[in-house]
């Protein structure tokens, strides 16, 4: 018999470090410097601040190159970053620098940005949670899926992708474990990287509904 | 120091599920149970006027509402310490005054009279939140021997005048935790800092749902015609919001189509440069039929609220901005939003998701006859601000943020999966 799914949530706090960029060479500095947590706040944090947007810019370095530095190349080469599939962090770090050395060659790296515009360099704090909810069977689960808090979501489906040793999400790995291999088979495939969490869940609704 | 009246009373959670997800009572009932019976003192300098305490109006009884000794103290002061505190206040905000010696030492005192009149609550608190600069002093005149003291600044720091600043960051320094509205606003200190923005609430009378019958009245009462697009911009006559570059921007449209615009704002009776702002935004508009300048009481909840629903498109043409509650407002009654690209209107209005940020009058003119020409584009936009402050800006949230912030205070919280290597 297979333990019931079981629900969890997070809710989290931005926590500025003080340090902005206002020119893509301070950009390139901060970011050479940063800790890992602020690299995984813009890198990975993203859908939990834009919920119901569907996103053309999937994380805050491209989101700016694409806004305050008004440069389409740069903002394209940082939305490519995957930040959910490469999961080394330091080697995500010098991608990103590549990436923006690269755009000092079509961009003055002094180019000031107008006010308000700067990047400021965040991390997050987070509380984890027990949401008191089960689902011990695959009806079960989809409809808690559909009604528990889109954080929630975000905590077993993409950081999962992150904290699972084989990279898998939870609710995969639940189905796998319960005997729904097939369904947990298409959650698996799922590219997440550009969907905002409200999107997410509705995807993975879906994929839930289809027949084996 | 005395306990505000909305200190001892209760919220609870069920006219906000009208607004908000059924899951968001479950996830506050999780958080609240972490803080069940704990004691948290917030502390301020006024029980009635200004956001600080609209904000601990709503929070505190929502608090006690879910199990938490929740208090609201505002601080006693005289008028010479509230001179003091408005010019601390400017300063900090980048306007240049001058704080005597004097005047530093009479907040001091202040700050210490008040201390002794609490000393029992605060000290003995699981928590303490103090609200802005007034009250700043309680923590490091007490010792800094305080648990679980936070400050909460809820303006602008990010460019304050250097003088003044310095002296409020010894007071400030001592917290386990600063708390600011916008990355933008927060200065380096020795303690975490986190972001905990603005919300709007849904249930006031500035958000409610208004019928029809109101609106119309309101709009009657103000003789704002209906039977042509309307365009609002609710503001303060102020340089930084513009107003005569959005009468500019109307008139560029009404090249095209004809239209209303009602510009209105808070009496500027004790704003000397409020109104100049206001003579000439009504020098501007003379003769003009079109354009209707409002000069609203402060307490005009209701009429903004009317005349926002009533608005075809909201217009907040800001060149400088804090956070821009009044857009959240607006977004709330599901209109799309013509914003200046400024401060934390950049975080709520989405280019062609929930309005278009624009940078002069000419785009604000462009985009005002694109909301036109394509209404039904328009109405979507306006849809998906109401999922947008519905998810981000409503005080469900502000709440659940609180609990955060009281689980950083107790060290209870981790940092991001992941925020080292993944696993290989």
């Amino acid at each position: 018999m297979t333990a019931p799914f079981r629900f969890f949530d997070s809710a989290r706090l931005n926590c500025p470090t003080g340090v902005s960029a206002s020119t893509l060479r301070e950009f390139r500095d901060a970011v050479e410097s940063a800790d890992p947590g602020v690299l995984h706040h813009h890198l990975r944090e993203t859908p939990l601040r834009f919920a119901f947007t569907t996103f053309d810019y999937p994380n805050d370095f491209a989101l700016w190159a694409a806004e305050a530095l008004e440069s389409r190349a740069l903002a394209e080469r940082l939305a490519s970053l995957d930040a959910f599939h490469a999961r080394d962090l330091e080697a995500l770090r010098l991608r990103v620098l590549d990436i923006v050395e690269l755009g000092f060659g079509d961009e003055d790296p002094n180019r000031t940005v107008p006010r308000g515009q700067e990047f400021h360099f965040s991390s997050s704090v987070v509380v984890r949670f027990d949401l008191g909810i089960e689902a011990h069977t695959l009806e079960e689960l989809r409809a808690r899926l559909g009604e528990v808090p889109g954080t929630s979501i975000y905590s077993h489906v993409y950081e999962a992708r992150l904290l699972n040793p084989a990279g898998e999400d939870d609710v995969s790995r639940w189905l796998g474990l319960a005997g729904h291999e097939a369904q947990a088979a298409r959650l698996r495939d799922l590219d997440i990287y550009l969907l905002p969490l409200e999107g997410c869940r509705r995807v993975v609704l879906e994929l839930l509904e289809e027949q084996p | 120091m005395r306990q505000a009246i909305a200190a001892k009373t209760m919220l609870e959670l069920e006219p906000y599920l009208e607004h908000v997800p059924a899951w968001t009572a479950d996830e506050l009932r999780c958080l609240a149970a972490r803080f069940k019976g704990a004691t948290v003192v917030h502390v301020n300098s006024t029980a009635s006027g200004g956001g600080v305490a609209e904000i601990l109006a709503r929070l505190v009884p929502l608090q006690r509402g879910l199990g938490l000794d929740a208090h609201w103290l505002v601080l006693d002061g005289d008028a010479g310490f509230f001179r003091t505190t408005k010019k601390l206040h400017n300063a900090l905000q980048g306007h240049a005054e001058d704080v005597s010696a004097a005047e530093w030492d009479h907040y001091l005192e202040v700050n210490r009279a008040n201390l002794e009149s609490a000393r029992d609550l605060l000290l003995g608190a699981d928590f303490v939140m103090i609200h802005d600069p007034q009250p700043a002093a309680l923590l490091r005149l007490a010792g800094g021997r305080g648990r679980r003291w936070g400050w909460r600044c809820h303006i602008d720091l990010s460019h304050p005048q250097r003088a003044v600043w310095r002296r409020l960051q010894e007071v400030v320094e001592p917290y386990a935790a600063s708390v600011f509205s916008l990355a933008a606003f927060a200065r380096r200190l020795p303690h975490p800092q986190v972001i905990i923005p603005p919300a709007i609430d849904p249930l006031t009378d500035k958000n409610r749902p208004l019928g029809e019958a109101e609106v119309a009245a309101v709009c009657d009462r103000f003789g704002v015609r209906r039977d042509l697009p309307l365009f609002v911009q609710v503001s303060r006559f102020d340089r930084f919001k513009d107003p005569l570059g959005v009468i500019a921007a109307f008139r560029l449209l009404r090249r095209h189509r004809a239209a209303t615009l009602v510009l209105a704002g808070g009496s500027a009776s004790d704003d000397p440069e409020g109104q100049e702002v206001l003579a000439e935004v009504r020098r501007a508009a003379a003769g003009d039929k079109d354009v209707v300048i409002l000069e609203l009481p402060a307490d005009s909840n209701l009429e903004v609220n009317a005349l926002q629903r009533a608005a075809t498109v909201v217009i907040q043409k800001s060149v400088r901005e804090g956070f821009g509650l009044v857009v959240t407002e607006a977004l709330w009654k599901g209109r799309p939003v013509i914003g200046g690209a400024a401060g934390g209107i950049t975080l709520q209005v989405h280019d062609g998701f929930t309005g278009y940020l624009v940078r002069t009058i000419e785009g604000c003119a462009y985009r005002m006859r694109q909301c036109l020409r394509h209404p039904h584009q328009a109405a979507e936009m306006g849809l998906r601000g109401v999922e947008l402050v519905r998810g981000h800006y409503l005080v469900t949230r502000q709440l659940r943020d609180n609990f955060v912030l009281l689980a950083l205070l107790r060290g209870d919280v981790g940092v991001g999966a992941a925020a080292g290597d993944a696993p290989a």
